[in-house]
Parts: C-alpha cells; structure tokens; sequence
C-alpha cells in the first residue's frame, strides 16, 4: 500500500523521519515518489533521458548520503531539484535543448541511441510541438518558473525560495509567463478552448 | 491540428491547464522504465551502505598535549616514510589507518568511495600514490571524487600535499580550496568552512570569488557568502588529534613490521 501511495505522490506520515534515520525504505518511497518529476526536470537540460535518468540516480545518492543535514520535508524536495539541475547545466555546459526539437523527435532515434517511450495523455503532437514552441520562446525567468511550478510541481513558496523572489511576484510572473504562452499559441491560430475543454 | 482532448480543469486558466498536460507528459516519458530505475536505485543504495560500513571507524578519545611534542616537518617526514612502505596500487588511494581498527586498512578506494568517521574515530588516507596524505578527524564524512579531489561533507581534515607534486582540491557546501604543495586543515561546520594552512601556499574560492592564504593567514567561507574571508593567526596551527593519529598510525606499522620493537605512544 506504502509503494502504491509513493508512485501516486503521496507519502506516508513518518516518511521523512525514517529516511532521516536511515531507514533505506524511506528512502526508497522518497525515490518512488519523485523519481518521475526529477527525470523529467532533469530531461529539460540534458535532452537525453539516458543523461536524466542519472543525474537523478545521483541527486537522490546524494540525498541519502546528507540525510543528517535534512531540514524538513518541503526542504528535501526542494534541494532535490535544485542539486539535479546544477547537476545537468554542468553536465551539458550550461547550454539550454529546444523542447520542441526534442518532442518532435520520433521513437528509436533518441540522442543516446535507447528507444523512446511513445508519449501519452491528453495532447496530440501537434499540440505538444506548438506548446515546446511556446515554452523555448520564453525568457529565463519565466522559463525557470514555469519549469519549478509545473515540472517539479513545486509550491510557490519553494520557487519564491529558489528564485530569491519574493512570494507575490511569483504569482506575478508566472500568470504573466501563461499569458505570453497564450499569446504564442494563437499567434500560430492555436485556441487554447481546442485543447483544454 | 489534431482533434480535441477532452480535459477535466476544474474551471482553471486553459493556458496553465496545457502547460500542466505537457508537463505531467513529458515527466511521464522522461523515464524509460520506472521499474529499472528503481531497482537500479535498490541496487546503488546496497552498494552504499556496503561502502559505508566497511570505513566507519569507531570513536577514540585523542590526548591534548601530544602535539605540542610534533612540528609540521615531522608530520611531512612521516607521512612520507608511511607513503613509502605501503604504496599504493589502487587507482585512486588507500585507508592508511583507521583508529581502533587497525586490521581493516590498508584498504582501497575507489572513485566516489565514502569514507565517514561516525560517531567518533580518526582516520588516515593517502590519495594519488601516496602523493596527498589525508588525516579525518573524528564525526567527520567526505567523498573521493578523484585521485586529486575530495569533496568534505562535514567535520575536518588535515592535509599533507608532496610539493611540486601537482594540485590537490577539497571541495565543501560553500566554496573549495586548491592547494599546489602545502599542510593545511579545513573544517566544515553548520555555520561554514574554515581554513587553516602551516605551509605553503592555499587559494581558497566562493565561485569567482577568492583569494590565496600563507601561514599566519586563516580563511573562513561563511553559509552563503560570496566570497571568502581572511583574517590573522597565531602560528602553528597543526592539530593535535591529526598529530597523535599519525603517532597511532606509526605505532600500528612499526609492530607490524617490527614486532620486537614495541612502539609506544605517549599518553597523559
């Protein structure tokens, strides 16, 4: 039930005092949870999900080897985003992957040579592609906003941590970040109604 | 474009709606098997606690007054003849001694080997064919990187680098210390990293940001600063537990090698 609730993002009470204590179950709930979010944040650098999936396997190492120095709850999954994208801009030489290159790529050709997974979920691939178009068109800020609150699914106040910015202007910035998407996509005649009803 | 999808958003802004969808799709395919990367994980998190508790070295109260009785060219003379008689062949360096569990070393390091000195105990490594000695005072933990490069979690560790030997960095939370060819100590703590060096020349760095230190010169890298300070002081600064560890270390090999000789380590 523990392993079913983590795959769903929810952990159990006691997850993060366990883990701080060492126990490796914890830690493999903590690893179940948010392993999906961290791959994927960490894919938004890289581009390969080969690269992703080990910068992941090494922040949630690190995680494990500084567990004494935990904080709280909200702080460790903070840090584990924060430790995997430090990790990736160095690994890719701080230099940013067009999204809608990277979508637009079919099955089996992935940089790294492994077999992509056939996306799923509710957007076609043209709609996928025009909004990657969107999201590269971004500033750097609103692009780092847009990633924390909707890839790491972090709360505001996390991002307004990590981005030393304060809480309101978060909220600011990112309904300003969706406007300009907005904008983006019926530039290209895309009606948002079209794909969100 | 394609036909419609139908999404339940609970009356939220269509915008944020589809950046949500992309998202939660592109997380979901990021991850070419959820079950090979957990199992992967298992596989790692085993091999850590392996690693782990194979170099915690159990806690040994130090004496205060043996390092008035050492200087820093004893300690480099030492540390030296103990490179010489235990080279290393490993790839990376080599547990020279661990407190109170002398039968465990020499023992290898590897690449990203984890060595902790938990709830006490000191312990002795060499790095890069003896060329970097590494005295880990007691409830402290780092990493090897590499053969030149150690990364100090927390607590403190006194160092012995050949000169003109090649460089040598210890990397912490809040900034790093490259050294050419030198004897200095570096202490990580919740409130920063100090550095202490008694010779040669250190260059400590936030970043961009730093600067380098000789001996009567201190260093402290405060959480968060941006640049390191430094500030005078009084000489020497070679700490006693690293001096009576390598007494210990000394101790252990000499019996080892010369059972008649009975070494002894002043004790108060």
């Amino acid at each position: 039930l523990e392993l079913q609730d983590a795959a769903d993002g929810h952990l159990p009470p006691g997850t993060f005092e366990r883990f701080r204590a060492g126990d490796g179950e914890a830690m493999r709930l903590l690893v179940r949870a948010y392993h999906v979010r961290l791959v994927g944040f960490a894919r938004l650098f890289t581009g390969s999900r080969e690269t992703a999936e080990e910068i992941a396997q090494e922040t949630f190492l690190a995680l494990y080897r500084q567990r004494g120095q935990v904080r709280d709850a909200e702080a460790v999954v903070s840090w584990l985003f924060t430790t995997a994208k430090r990790k990736a801009m160095r690994e890719m030489g701080h230099r940013r992957h067009q999204l809608e290159e990277l979508v637009a790529e079919p099955a089996g050709l992935e940089r790294d040579g492994a077999a992509a997974p056939q996306p799923v979920g509710v957007l076609g691939s043209e709609q996928r592609r025009l909004i990657a178009r969107a999201l590269d068109q971004l500033g750097e800020t609103d692009r780092a906003l847009v990633e924390l609150r909707y890839f790491a699914e972090l709360p505001l106040h996390a991002i307004s941590e990590q981005l030393h910015m304060p809480m309101g202007s978060v909220g600011v910035k990112l309904r300003r970040a969706l406007d300009k998407i907005r904008r983006t996509l019926e530039d290209q005649g895309i009606r948002l109604g079209d794909i969100v009803q | 474009m394609t036909a419609p999808h139908r999404t339940d958003n609970g009356g939220a802004d269509p915008a944020e709606q589809a950046v949500r969808d992309f998202a939660r799709e592109w997380n979901a395919g990021s991850v070419r098997s959820s079950e090979d990367f957990l199992a992967e994980f298992d596989r790692r998190l085993e091999a850590e606690a392996t690693q782990t508790a194979a170099v915690v070295v159990p806690v040994s109260a130090a004496p205060r007054w043996w390092w008035a009785l050492a200087s820093a060219a004893v300690l480099l003379v030492a540390a030296g003849l103990a490179g010489t008689l235990f080279r290393s062949s490993a790839p990376v360096g080599r547990i020279q001694f661990a407190e109170d569990r002398p039968s465990a070393a020499p023992a290898d390091l590897a690449r990203g080997a984890r060595v902790e000195t938990g709830g006490g105990g000191r312990t002795f490594l060499a790095l890069d064919d003896d060329r970097i000695g590494i005295f880990v005072a007691d409830n402290s933990a780092l990493e090897v990187v590499d053969r030149q490069t150690v990364r100090l979690e927390r607590g403190e560790v006194w160092t012995v680098v050949r000169p003109n030997s090649g460089d040598f960095e210890v990397l912490t939370a809040h900034g790093k210390v490259e050294v050419h060819g030198t004897t200095f100590g570096v202490r990580v703590d919740a409130r920063g990293t100090d550095v202490r060096i008694a010779s040669g020349v250190v260059a400590v760095g936030v970043g961009e940001q730093g600067g380098k230190m000789t001996p009567g010169t201190g260093a402290r890298i405060v959480v968060d600063a941006t640049a390191p300070e430094f500030f005078a002081v009084e000489q020497p600064v070679t700490p006693d537990w690293a001096m009576d560890l390598l007494a210990r270390a000394q101790k252990h090999y000499t019996s080892l090698y010369f059972p008649s000789a009975n070494p002894t380590v002043p004790r108060e």
